[in-house]
């Protein structure tokens, strides 16, 4: 079941509401974790025993840690243990189909005939729940965690609806108090159904409508120079609408039921370097990749080449978490290169660019980034590659030209506005805060986000859903 | 309240709230009205079984009730029309809005991958019929309807209509030539009734009654030295009554049931019926003293629409039987006439094949290959 669906809107969100606040307090972590279960298993039943599988096993596990002594031999056993469970079905469900792939071209390569099987389905946000269990283990065993003793509390916060399938990644330490103990007030129901709403609009509204630009222009054999920059421009911006719009969703869900998540985007597109980029891209797996990958391999302590070299497989191994293909792989490297550069010019006392230099630069690379993380194989990559370099000629083509229509050119521009819109402050009067709008602006910004709502369920109805991006990860 | 230091944002928190929570209420009923409805349930009860369950079909069939089953379905469908036209001038995925609210099918605008191979197998299905025809003495003739974005392309005002749409009419036209095949082409008399005013609706793909009554009279002129016994009259009347046109475009748009003055204005009509004015001469069968008519038409909705048919009777004076399919594309009408018992039992002297343009570079289909096949 996806967000932006009329089964969630319609039929789950109602009943979990009602539910939810039927239930007394102290029970009300049930609700939440019966109705999440029954919200993945809308997708398959089957592998919701996949999830509680990792859930169970990943409790008990730091239980049994947590009685060795987590640096004890045995703690220490049974951390690998964890790490290897949890991990292994990540690997198994993710990464089987690519390696036996890879494998299978290699024997075919050498004359042997391909290993027989059938192609594994990746279960729906099981890079993400994954990415949970291993956050807690290694806090519990590094000891800046204290351990939970129920079993509802740790299943509830890997289960809760809103996270569970595609972030953010939320670590059990930001809201273990709040799995015991959290206010309800209408006010805060309001500032996160306000929250849902704006995820909302940038995903129905915005993401949406340039998602069918960039599928004809991505689906060209031939891309001109307008068509490839037209996509990629268009990819860039679906994808932060798309999964900026989830997040927004996820954080105001969980809010309404008294939950503070983590946040996820801060208007990555305003960033003047890679580096910046990437402290406000998808925060909370940045901050997963720093914390429990970059720091493991050993971060900035062992030398420059040791630190280039992290840097770089820690982007990689990011790159790779998201998908099985050597795109994601490229993706990665491409990124860890460019932080790499940026560390090097940094350390060799390059002064910071101008602004406008800078983001033109960043955005140059993100886009480029992104044309190989969206192309189904690295040929199709390159095809647009090479269309952006003006290979199939420079005009837009009719076979773009047909599928775009003007809403949608309409709507790749606005997305621009409403990206770099907050470079101008508080000069534009919707960007001051409350208290400084007038009253006309004041009324907006309360309304603003219910009319974006409903303009979203009504573009939602009147075409077929896109499925968010980031489901696939 | 963290978000704002603003005095008033608890009230409006509060009030975002109770908003939200009236919108859960009204989306509850509105998800609940659709299950229970007559149709949500035709849908989901045979789903409703472990199997299903099990294999997403029944979470599929929920999707597609709630998708199609919401009573505020055509309020929402509407508000969709109206927000992409009247905030962006956009008519959607299948409709171009050029100048003067004119609609165009975005359909004939576009390119159609593989699109010289399918003419030229359409252009050797047609010349396989003609000949299969002639064989038993019936007569082919190919009328060629030019798209609307031909006809009004100065009203296309930057919708994009592609090299490939532009250069398909005489393409086709000559690989039928190249099949020894002539055809009527009807752009000219279009063209020509066009620039008197009004060959196309506005808001609509097909012609218009004058577009259609000139098409009928180029295919009559055409056909003046052809023997056919021309012993009936007929006659066409208007309705006292102006009313809208068709319009399929503004239904494209999800358009057609908002006020005018949030939409393109509809076309308007007087709708013309034809009728015989008297019975022909001579006996047909024993029981029957009508005699089968001579002409059979088929053809495309452009037949269907319009008084296309009751014009051709009337200007060719002589009954045509009609087999013209609404949506029957290229060979949908002629799959059927050809296999049916109509053409088995009576069939006629000549058969009218009306052809639009934009169906003739499209991929082809099951009913292009079983016409191949029967010829």
């Amino acid at each position: 079941m996806i967000f932006a669906s009329f089964e969630f809107l319609c039929l789950f969100l109602p009943l979990f509401f009602a539910v939810y606040f039927l239930t007394p307090f102290r029970f009300r972590n049930w609700p939440i974790l019966i109705l999440s279960w029954a919200f993945y298993a809308w997708w398959r039943v089957d592998f919701l025993l996949l999830l509680m599988f990792c859930t169970i096993f990943t409790f008990y596990t730091v239980k049994a840690m947590d009685r060795a002594g987590p640096k004890t031999r045995k703690g220490t056993t049974l951390f690998i243990i964890g790490l290897v469970g949890n991990l292994g079905v990540l690997a198994y469900f993710k990464y089987a189909n690519f390696g036996v792939g890879m494998v299978n071209d290699v024997r075919g390569a050498l004359g042997y005939q391909p290993i027989p099987w059938v192609e594994i389905i990746l279960p729906i946000g099981l890079s993400f729940y994954v990415l949970q269990s291993v956050s807690y283990l290694v806090d519990i065993w590094r000891g800046t965690v204290p351990i939970t003793q129920k079993l509802l509390d740790y299943a509830t916060y890997k289960a809760i609806f809103s996270q569970l399938i595609a972030g953010p990644i939320v670590r059990y330490a930001e809201i273990k108090d709040e799995l015991v103990y959290r206010p309800h007030t209408l006010a805060q129901f309001g500032l996160g159904a306000r929250r849902f709403m704006t995820g909302f609009t940038m995903k129905v509204v915005l993401a949406d409508t340039v998602a069918l630009v960039a599928d004809a222009a991505f689906a060209l054999p031939n891309p001109t120079l307008v068509d490839a920059w037209t996509g990629a421009i268009a990819y860039t911006l679906q994808l932060y609408f798309d999964f900026a719009g989830y997040s927004a969703m996820a954080i105001g869900l969980a809010l309404m039921i008294g939950f503070h998540f983590p946040e996820n985007f801060n208007h990555p597109y305003l960033s003047g370097n890679i580096q910046a980029f990437w402290q406000r891209w998808h925060m909370t797996l940045s901050r997963f990749l720093r914390d429990y990958l970059y720091i493991s391999l050993g971060g900035n302590r062992k030398g420059a080449f040791r630190t280039y070299l992290n840097l770089f497989l820690t982007m990689v191994i990011g790159g790779l978490w998201h998908g099985a293909n050597w795109t994601f792989i490229v993706w990665g490297a491409w990124h860890g290169g460019l932080l790499a550069i940026h560390r090097l010019m940094q350390q060799a006392g390059f002064p910071p660019m101008p602004f406008i230099l800078g983001n033109l630069l960043t955005m140059l690379a993100a886009i480029i980034g992104w044309v190989v993380f969206r192309a189904h194989d690295m040929g199709s990559a390159m095809t647009m590659y090479g269309g952006m370099v003006g290979l199939n000629g420079a005009p837009l083509s009719d076979a773009l030209a047909w599928q775009v229509t003007p809403d949608q050119w309409w709507t790749i521009l606005i997305a621009v506005i409403v990206v770099y819109l907050p470079l101008l402050g508080p000069r534009l009067p919707f960007q001051r805060p409350p208290e400084a709008m007038g009253g006309f602006w004041r009324a907006l910004w309360v309304i603003g986000p219910m009319a974006g709502f409903l303009l979203g369920v009504v573009l939602l109805y009147s075409r077929a859903a896109v499925p968010f991006l980031y489901f696939q990860f | 309240m963290s978000e704002t230091s603003w005095k008033g944002a608890n009230a409006a928190a509060v009030f975002q709230g109770a908003a939200a929570a009236l919108l859960l209420a009204i989306g509850a009923w509105q998800g609940i009205a659709a299950v229970a409805s007559e149709r949500g349930q035709e849908r989901l009860r045979p789903a409703l079984n472990a199997e299903s369950l099990l294999s997403g079909r029944f979470t599929g069939a929920v999707n597609h009730v709630l998708a199609h089953e919401l009573p505020a379905d055509p309020l929402l469908r509407a508000s969709g029309g109206v927000f992409r036209y009247d905030l962006f001038r956009s008519g959607g995925p299948q409709v171009r809005v050029g100048c003067d609210d004119t609609l165009f099918l975005t359909e004939e605008l576009r390119p159609w991958p593989g699109a010289e191979a399918a003419m030229a197998e359409r252009a050797a299905i047609v010349r396989r019929v003609r000949d299969g025809l002639a064989q038993r003495g019936i007569l082919l003739t190919v009328a060629l309807v030019p798209d609307k974005a031909r006809v009004k392309r100065d009203k296309l005002c930057g919708a994009p209509h592609s090299a490939q749409a532009e250069a398909r009419y005489d393409a086709f036209a000559e690989l039928l030539r190249g099949q020894g095949i002539q055809p009527l082409l009807l752009l000219r008399p279009l063209m020509a009734r066009e620039a008197q005013g009004g060959a196309w609706w506005r808001t609509d793909t097909h012609w218009s009654q004058e577009g259609a009554r000139a098409a009928a009279a180029a295919i009559a002129a055409a056909l003046r030295v052809y023997p056919l016994s021309r012993g009936t009259a007929f006659r066409t009347t208007a309705a006292a009554e102006e009313t809208d046109g068709p319009g399929d475009l503004l239904r494209l748009m999800s358009l057609d049931r908002v006020p005018d003055a949030l939409r393109p204005a509809p076309d308007r009509q007087r709708l013309e019926t034809t009728a015989a004015v008297e019975a022909a001469s001579g006996g047909g069968g024993l029981l029957d003293e009508t005699p089968a008519p001579e002409v059979a038409l088929v053809g495309s909705s452009y037949s269907v629409n319009a008084n296309f048919h009751g014009a051709l009777q009337e200007l060719l004076r002589s009954p045509v039987v009609s087999a013209a399919k609404a949506g029957g594309g290229f060979a949908g009408s002629a799959n059927d006439y050809f296999g049916g018992q109509t053409f088995r039992e009576t069939p006629p002297r000549l058969v009218i094949w009306e052809i639009p343009e934009r169906v003739v570079g499209q991929p082809l289909g099951q009913g292009e290959r079983d016409l191949a096949a029967r010829w």
